[in-house]
Formats: structure tokens, sequence, C-alpha cells
């Protein structure tokens, strides 16, 4: 589960850090398109990964926040695609719920 | 000015060995879990690899003997087979790994499917093999390789603290629980290991030889590999420091090459990272083409049969077909959808195993005074290239257990 939570938090710490270049506008629109969809599939990789593992009660409560964040975090980069299809840069508010995601997944991976 | 463009050949060499796709990933990995403590494993590297290329270019040149004739001669056929098989397998997977880096960055710079470019790359790098001298193929890679600057100049417009970059030159175990040690130490060897890749030293002794180097040229030997190893020395240096500088403190543990090329234009704009792009291209293109061709060259040379890249592919029909081959499996590996990273850690990690078995019969034919006469090593050359072998052979033995330990390098 540790190695699972590390995963997330950095992936979501990466998603948070490629918004933040997009929006200042260091991006080429091909790389955003590409990029966005490596980040979509780690997520969903990671969504199957945890759905599939096995979890010991003491740690189930863990789990769900990881798998719920990590389930938003890939709604986050669905909407995001589209923004790039479109090609509407992000707001500032795409990146506070990104942000939101990978405090509580750090709080999560903080706790005993 | 010939002069100038025959350094390509180092630059070539070691931008494909020092900044192919899975040195550009695990040294960034590598700042962003360690910040600037792994450092060592660079220069340590780079020593040796420049200590190894020196006597394999200087073999190649007075004896006229490149790697694998060498590597049979001192081993005998059984082994040297061995060797020779477990080679080819290496440059194989390291090959796929890289054309899926290569189509990794151009998707980056154009959007176009991977698939396709998977398949276009392959095509386009054959071409050029087929239709370009050695020389020409050099100088492209090599050449287009250099605008990977612009990580270096990333890496400095973030100002770094070089104090503590200064004492990431002395190994120093960090005060962690033994898990963090062990992945410690299983980055400083992959590190290590990605630097000597056997593909490199393959690729110099043969283009040395398809230069046409005389003993007069063996001046010029030192100083190609030399500067191509500091270039490409420093470049890796960078990518340290963008991974301590940039996902460190947001503690990301970069999985993809589109991070990392994120990362290396980070205080720039789009034009940086289209010039990054392209530089990485070359570099890890110029990486498969260093291993398509080694798998070739070493075939040829261990059975004694004709190779040359300048010459008709009609002559050396074997050797063009071998080269044809490895690009084929290769693409086969790439196209059924097995992640390159997992592929670069297989190579790193195995490749450490064949390393001894390669660098031995290179010191032991650079110091042999029969064939090399006035040119071989002197007791000093020996020595080093000895303490080098003992630290490649430690870390062979080491290499495996700390792959299974660390499940590949896996963070907690």
């Amino acid at each position: 589960m540790k190695s699972e939570l590390a995963s997330a938090v950095s992936l979501a710490s990466e998603t948070q850090m490629f918004v933040e270049q997009w929006q200042r506008g260091r991006l080429t629109g091909s790389f955003i398109q590409t990029h966005l969809d490596y980040l979509r599939q780690e997520a969903g990789g990671s969504i199957k990964e945890l759905d599939e593992s096995r979890v010991e009660p003491s740690i189930a409560a863990k789990s769900e926040i990881c798998r719920t964040q990590i389930r938003a975090l890939h709604r986050e980069i669905l909407v995001l695609q589209t923004d790039a299809d479109s090609h509407v840069r992000p707001l500032r508010m795409d990146c506070k719920r990104i942000e939101h995601i990978r405090k509580s997944l750090e709080d999560t991976k903080s706790t005993p | 000015m010939k002069k100038l463009l025959g350094l390509t050949l180092g630059i070539m060499t070691a931008l494909g060995g020092f900044v192919d796709l899975g040195q550009i990933v695990f040294t960034t990995q590598a700042g962003a879990l360690f910040s600037y403590q792994l450092l060592w494993p660079i220069v340590l590297g780079t020593v040796a690899i420049i200590v190894y290329m020196e006597m394999c270019g200087r073999v190649a040149v007075v004896a006229k003997k490149p790697v694998f004739a060498v590597v049979r001669k001192r081993l005998g056929f059984k082994l040297g087979l061995a060797t020779l098989i477990a080679s080819t397998v290496l440059n194989i997977i390291t090959c796929a790994a890289e054309i899926v880096g290569v189509a990794i960055a151009i998707r980056l710079l154009t959007g176009w499917p991977e698939k396709l470019i998977l398949i276009g790359s392959v095509l386009v790098i054959g071409g050029l093999i087929y239709v370009l001298k050695f020389q020409w193929i050099e100088r492209i890679f090599g050449l287009t390789g250099v605008l990977m600057i612009i990580l270096g100049v990333s890496a400095v417009a973030l100002h770094p603290d070089w104090s503590a970059l200064g004492r990431g030159l002395l190994p120093r175990l960090p005060q962690a629980d033994t898990q963090h040690r062990l992945l410690y130490w299983y980055f400083a060897l992959g590190i290590f290991s990605a630097m000597l890749m056997v593909y490199e030293v393959h690729f110099y002794s043969s283009g040395a030889m398809e230069e046409g180097w005389k003993p007069r040229d063996l001046g010029e030997n030192f100083m190609v590999a030399s500067l191509g190893s500091l270039f490409g020395s420093a470049l890796t240096v960078a990518l340290m420091v963008l991974g301590a500088l940039l996902f460190l403190p947001h503690r990301i543990f970069p999985q993809m090459l589109s991070t990392v090329a994120m990362a290396g234009t980070f205080p720039f704009g789009p034009k940086a990272l289209v010039l990054a792009l392209l530089g990485i291209t070359a570099c890890i293109g110029g990486a498969a083409v260093e291993t398509a061709l080694s798998g070739s060259y070493n075939v040829c040379q261990f059975f004694n049969i004709a190779w040359s890249k300048n010459r008709p592919a009609r002559e050396v029909r074997i050797f063009t077909i071998g080269w044809l081959v490895m690009l084929g499996l290769a693409l086969i590996i790439a196209v059924s959808g097995v992640r390159p990273l997992t592929l670069v850690n297989i190579s790193v990690i195995f490749g450490m195993a064949v390393m001894p078995l390669t660098y031995y019969p290179i010191l032991r034919a650079a110091a042999d005074k029969q064939t090399m006469g006035t040119h071989a090593n002197t007791r000093f050359n020996t020595i080093v290239g000895v303490v080098f072998l003992l630290i490649i052979t430690l870390a062979a033995v080491a290499a495996i257990p700390l792959m299974i330990l660390t499940r590949s390098g896996q963070i907690e």
C-alpha cells in the first residue's frame, strides 16, 4: 500500500506541475495532448492495480481513499484532455482541484 | 574541421550510451530520490568508460582487432560465444526500448499515433543506416544530439546548490532505513552500469576501424573518448540536478520520458521544448543505431565475417542482414506493448553481468606487449583498468540481488 500511495502522490503532483506549466504557456499543443494521454494511462493503470490488489482490513480505509482520489484524478485528466482538444488553457480552478487531490493523498500517506 | 568532426564518434557513442532512454529516466529518478548524493557513480562511470573506450580504440587501431575478435581470442570459443549470445540479446532488448523512446519523443513533437511512429522510425533508422556511410551516421546523430545541451542550460538556470553538488562527489550512505539504503545502491549501480553499457565499446572500437584510424591517430582516440564521454557525463549530471530541483521537493518519481522532457526545459518556453525533444530523439535514435549495428558487428567479428558500414551492402551481405534482423526483432518487441522502462531495467541490470566478460578481454589485449608493442598499456593504465574491472565485477555480482530486493527500484 505504501508503494501505491507513493506512486499516487507522485502522479498527482506531476499532473499539478504539468498543468501549471501549461497555464504559463511553456508547452506545445502536441506535447500537452500526448503527455495528458500518458498521465491518463498511468492513472488508469493505478486504478486497475488498486482494484486488483488484496487489501488487509487494517489498511482498508487508506486504500479506499487512495482509490477514490486516483479516480478523481483520472476524471480531472479526462476534463483536461477535452480542454486540450479545444485548445483551451486550464483554469486556476482545475489546478486547485488537482492540488486538493494531491494533498488528500499526501495526508493519507503520512497517517500511520 | 575534420578533427572536430572526428569528435562526433565519441559524442554519438557517449550520448547513445549515457543519455539513452534508460539513463534519461534513471538518473532523473535518482535525483528525485537522493538529490545529488548519487553524483559519484556518474564520475566513476565516466572515468571508467574513458579508460576502456581508449583501450578498445587503441587495440582496434594497433592490433586491428575489434572487441569481439578480442573476446573470442581471450575467452575461448565457448565462453566467447556465451558472451556473444548474451550481448546480442541485450542489444536487441535495448534497441527495442530505444525505438519506443524515439516513438515517444516524436509523438510528443507531432502528436501522431505511436504505433505508426514506431514503424516509421524503424524504417527511417534502417534507411539512414543503409544509405549513409559510417561517418555521416555519427555526424547526424552526434551533432543533433548536442541539442540536449538545453537540459544543461535549464539545470543551471534553476540555480542548483553548487556546494551540495560538490558534496555529491563523495559516496555517503543516506541516513535512512534498510529499504532506502538498498534503493540507494540499486540506483548507484544502475547509473554506473548504464554508463558502461557494453554496446558503447562495441560501437566505438568498430567505429575506430570504420574511420580507418592509424597508430598516429591514437592521440585523437584519447581526445574523442574523453571529450565525448565528458559531454555525455555533463548532460547526465544535468538530468540529476533537474530531478533534485524539480521533482524531489514535490515527491515526484518520474516514470515517463515526457515528464523528464518537461523538466528539461522547465524555465523556458515551447521553442526550447521542441529543441530538447529533437535532441532527445537524436540521442535515443543514436542509441538504437548503436545497438543495432553493434549486434551485427559483434557476430561478424566473432565469426570473422566481412563487415563494414562503408562497403556496399552486397559485399557485406551477412553484416547488412545482421543489423536489419536486429532492427526487425527490436520492432517486434517494441510493438508488443512491453513498457520501455521494464526493458531498460532488464538491459541495465542484466547488462552488468556481461560487463566483466567484455572488459576483461579488452584489458588483457591492451596490456599485451606482444600484440600492442610500444602501444601496450603503461603500468598505470593497467592498474586503473584492474581497479575498474574489480568494481565492475563487484557490481555485476550485486546487480540481480539488488534488483530483486528493491523490486526494480520501486519507491515507498
